[in-house]
């Protein structure tokens, strides 16, 4: 139960929203239309139903006014007969008087023959006396010497005083003549007494009432029957079948209901019933509602049919409508994507049309312009901020160095050094104008040289006999623009960690050309180097970084921060053999400070 | 229109839909059944005879019941075998949905119905049958009972001294065979008493001419049981003629006009009528049903009434004895 409810959710937890729509919208429109074809073939099928009864009703009341008017006919021809005054004369005459030649009888003869002669569904017309004179059709008709007719129903019932329509049955009266009949008979009164002197008979040919009901067609296996009062079948096309056993007809429901209709258990047949009051037979009429619903069952085929193309239709419209209403959805979720994906250029169109997706277009759009904005000046600030860091960091002279240097001053005014002093002093002094008048973050690279070169005169006074330097830059680089303070650290850095470790004197070159485009300066120095290990840990960042040294990494983010990536530094080492530094910049030959700006931003 | 189909479950709920509808279309359609086409070879013309007409009429109201289209090959004639194989031929060659035969011979029909099977289509016999089992269905008489009947309303009468005859037809046809060792199963311990078998071969003529010889050869014998209509019809003619009526009790088989007449003369003491039309009618609803494929009872007895005199105009009789085809 729980799992069947689960898989219910599933089946209808669909991934997109066009997918739900669409499901939505078509079961929608399907049930729908199943309901209305439902209802549609229901009724059909009653209205169907209720013709087609009522028409079998008024078929099977006209068979039975039929027979009728045909037997009212027939009593008004029995009542002729019988006002016939010879009749009664030949009924009480004696038995062996001559009757052949008895003038009356000739009369009732003539009679007896014209009513045969213009009625041919007349087979026997025959007047019978309770003292056993007879007559049947004229006197030369050969009577069958084994009939007995005392026995027969008609008879007997009639001298009853009964008017008898007979079931149909074999006439036996005639010799050599064995006919399907239906007798009528009533009895024949003496006009004086009232006493019931014999029986007026009338053979009707079976046919005409049987034909009465094969001419009604109820479909190819309809058919119609009659039974008498009693329920015996007066007439049935397969009378044989149910003698033999074979069939049953419904003749206890047929007499137990009144007029009308009804269907059998098994919905197979309807019959349909009426009932004569002239006769008191029961007109039958059997229709089988498969042949009567065929029409029915051509309006259904054609019902679900257009059904099916309804709701094929209609799976299409709500294709081309769901994949409509959910294209801005789609498109703006595509576009949300690609935000996720740090794509801010996106603008979406407004749509034309007004409706809640327009706004969150609109909104959509403000709110990634608002993005943009917000993002543009965090950049901005932190850029800003980096600036400031790297003016701070421009503006320091290290104080050991300062401290050394002053302290090397001092020692030499002891000495009484005068000219060194003046020297070094006034080196000191450019050293610190320069690092401290010029607010411009890119000097030109003969600057920056200015700059080392008096850094490596203090220096060498420092360590007269340890240390000695060469400058040897092309004039042609000598304009490029390059940050500040990138040459100085490094420098330092091949004084204290290569030369000063190193026995005997050190020799550090500053060379400087073009080289693929790109300005090369190179710090060489022939101190201890630096072993692979130490190499490899040069650019590594410490946790525990002095703040005060500007490291190898300071100078290295510094260039790529304003030139990009594919610059930077790099060192080449060989220990107890030298180190050499690679500072590569963009070359160019034309100073302009501001244009270098835009780089930072990319970051 | 580019559509964003994800959704394998979208898909196949739409190809569920699509399927249902296809099955409702066919289920609809289904349920009109073709017409069949089934012939029947009955063993000779139909015409004057009730007993073949009345099988006729069954096998018209079968058809129109079950829907078929029924043809009616009939040889001129019950002893001419080979036109009746000719039509059989002819039939298979046709190609009908079942084949229906009431064969004249019990064993010359034998190769002619053999083609009927190899051709694969359905055969049923009606009334007769033949001495290999080739048919799918059998609807006939069961002839032993009728002949029992007849033997059963003498019973009560028969005593040491009773001589009893039998009129039979053809020698070696089913029926014939099968009435007489009905007969003489019923005559219980009187069965030695039956002195002769003369065979009519289905032609009244020789039926009287046999009988009346028989009668003047044997002029003590009381019971004659005829085994069918025209040997009762011949055979009638006979005791009348010789003077016999009342003294002879007669069993006849069939009904035609002429042996109702005797019958209502009181010349035959009773007569075995086969329920005709029955026959007919099953015959031809087993051949359909066959054509269907669907199975039905390999034998079926259509039934027999014993008729008398007093009985003959009872309802369900008179229907049998004068059918109004």
């Amino acid at each position: 139960m729980n799992g069947k409810k689960d898989g219910l959710k599933t089946l209808f937890r669909f991934k997109s929203l066009q997918t739900t729509i669409l499901t939505v919208l078509v079961t929608l429109v399907s049930f729908t239309v199943l309901i209305y074809l439902i209802i549609s073939v229901r009724q059909n099928r009653e209205t169907v139903l209720e013709t087609s009864t009522e028409y079998t009703q008024q078929l099977v009341d006209m068979v039975n006014v039929d027979i009728d008017s045909y037997f009212s006919n027939m009593n008004n021809m029995a009542q002729l007969i019988m006002d016939n005054s010879n009749i009664e004369n030949f009924l009480l005459a004696d038995r062996d008087n001559h009757l052949v030649e008895k003038p009356y009888v000739g009369r009732i003869e003539e009679q007896f023959r014209v009513l045969r002669e213009t009625r041919d569904d007349i087979y026997n017309i025959g007047i019978i006396g309770k003292s056993g004179n007879y007559l049947v059709n004229n006197t030369t008709m050969k009577i069958n010497p084994y009939a007995d007719y005392s026995k027969t129903e008609w008879y007997q019932k009639a001298m009853e005083g009964e008017e008898v329509i007979t079931p149909s049955h074999v006439q036996n009266l005639i010799a050599d003549e064995y006919k399907w009949v239906v007798t009528l008979s009533q009895s024949i009164q003496n006009k004086d007494t009232g006493e019931i002197e014999g029986v007026l008979f009338i053979d009707l040919n079976y046919r005409s009432i049987s034909t009465l009901c094969e001419n009604i067609s109820l479909g190819s296996k309809g058919y119609v029957f009659i039974l008498d009062k009693d329920g015996k079948i007066i007439y049935h096309p397969r009378q044989q079948l149910l003698y033999s056993g074979v069939q049953k007809e419904e003749t206890g429901t047929i007499l137990r209901s009144g007029e009308g209709s009804f269907i059998t258990r098994d919905r197979e047949r309807l019959y349909t019933i009426s009932r004569s009051h002239t006769t008191g037979w029961t007109v039958v009429g059997v229709a089988y509602l498969n042949e009567m619903m065929e029409k029915s069952n051509q309006t259904k085929k054609l019902y679900v049919l257009c059904a099916i193309v309804l709701i094929f239709v209609a799976t299409f419209i709500s294709i081309f409508l769901s994949n409509m209403i959910t294209k801005p959805i789609r498109e703006l979720r595509s576009s949300m994507k690609r935000v996720e994906e740090g794509n801010l250029e996106i603008f979406l169109q407004k749509p034309d049309y007004s409706n809640e997706i327009a706004d969150l277009i609109c909104s959509f759009n403000i709110m990634i312009r608002r993005i943009k904005q917000l993002m543009e000046k965090i950049i901005d600030e932190q850029a800003e901020k980096r600036r400031s860091e790297l003016r701070a960091l421009q503006a320091q002279i290290n104080p050991h160095f300062l401290y050394n240097t002053l302290d090397s001053i001092i020692w030499m005014a002891e000495s009484s050094k005068m000219a060194e002093v003046i020297c070094m002093t006034s080196s000191l002094s450019k050293l610190l104008r320069k690092s401290i008048s010029k607010q411009e973050e890119f000097v030109k690279v003969s600057d920056e040289i200015d700059y080392v070169r008096e850094y490596l005169k203090i220096q060498k006074m420092r360590y007269h006999d340890k240390l000695d330097y060469e400058i040897d830059v092309d004039e042609s680089v000598m304009r490029t623009p390059i940050a500040k303070l990138i040459l100085q650290p490094l420098v330092e850095n091949a004084i204290y960690h290569g030369i000063k470790l190193k026995e005997g004197k050190g020799l550090i070159r500053i060379t400087g050309k073009k080289e693929k485009g790109k300005t090369v300066l190179k710090v060489i120095d022939n101190g201890v180097g630096m072993t692979k290990e130490v190499l490899a840990k040069l650019f590594v960042e410490r946790e525990t970084e002095d703040t005060g040294k500007v490291g190898v990494l300071n100078v290295q983010r510094r260039i790529q921060i304003y030139y990009g990536l594919e610059y930077g530094i790099h060192y080449e080492s060989i220990p107890m053999q030298g180190t050499t530094v690679y500072i590569e910049i963009p070359f160019t030959d034309d100073f302009a400070p501001e244009r270098r700006q835009h780089h930072e931003t990319i970051l | 229109m580019k559509l964003y189909f994800n959704n394998r479950k979208m898909i196949s709920s739409i190809a569920v839909l699509l399927i249902f509808m296809v099955v409702l279309i066919f289920a609809m359609n289904k349920g009109k059944e073709k017409e069949l086409h089934v012939i029947y070879i009955p063993k000779t013309q139909i015409g004057g005879n009730d007993f073949w007409s009345s099988i006729r009429a069954g096998a018209e109201a079968a058809a129109k019941e079950n829907n078929v289209q029924l043809e009616i090959f009939s040889p001129s004639d019950e002893t001419h075998v080979e036109e009746q194989n000719q039509l059989i031929k002819e039939a298979v060659a046709m190609n009908p949905d079942a084949i229906v035969v009431s064969p004249a011979s019990n064993t010359e029909n034998n190769d002619a119905l053999c083609m009927i099977k190899e051709a694969r289509i359905p055969l049923v016999y009606i009334d007769s049958t033949t001495d290999e089992k080739i048919a799918d269905a059998i609807v006939a008489t069961d002839n032993v009972a009728a002949g029992k009947k007849m033997a059963e309303i003498m019973l009560g009468l028969l005593n040491q001294d009773s001589k009893i005859a039998i009129v039979s037809h053809v020698k070696d046809s089913s029926t014939a065979m099968e009435r007489e060792k009905g007969f003489r199963k019923g005559l219980l311990e009187y069965e030695s008493q039956i002195t002769d078998v003369v065979y009519s071969n289905s032609i009244d003529e020789i039926g009287y001419r046999v009988t009346k010889e028989l009668l003047e050869r044997e002029p003590d014998i009381n019971y004659l049981a005829c085994l069918n209509e025209d040997s009762a019809v011949g055979a009638a003619k006979a005791v009348k003629e010789l003077g016999l009526v009342n003294q002879i009790f007669i069993v006849g088989f069939d009904n035609s006009s002429d042996e109702i007449k005797r019958l209502e003369e009181g010349v035959f003491q009773a007569i075995v009528v086969q329920r005709a039309f029955t026959m007919g009618y099953f015959g031809i609803e087993n051949a359909a049903k066959l054509a269907k494929g669907e199975s039905v009872a390999e034998y079926l007895d259509s039934g027999s009434v014993l008729i008398t005199k007093e009985n003959m105009y009872q309802d369900e009789n008179q229907e049998l004895l004068f059918p109004f085809y």
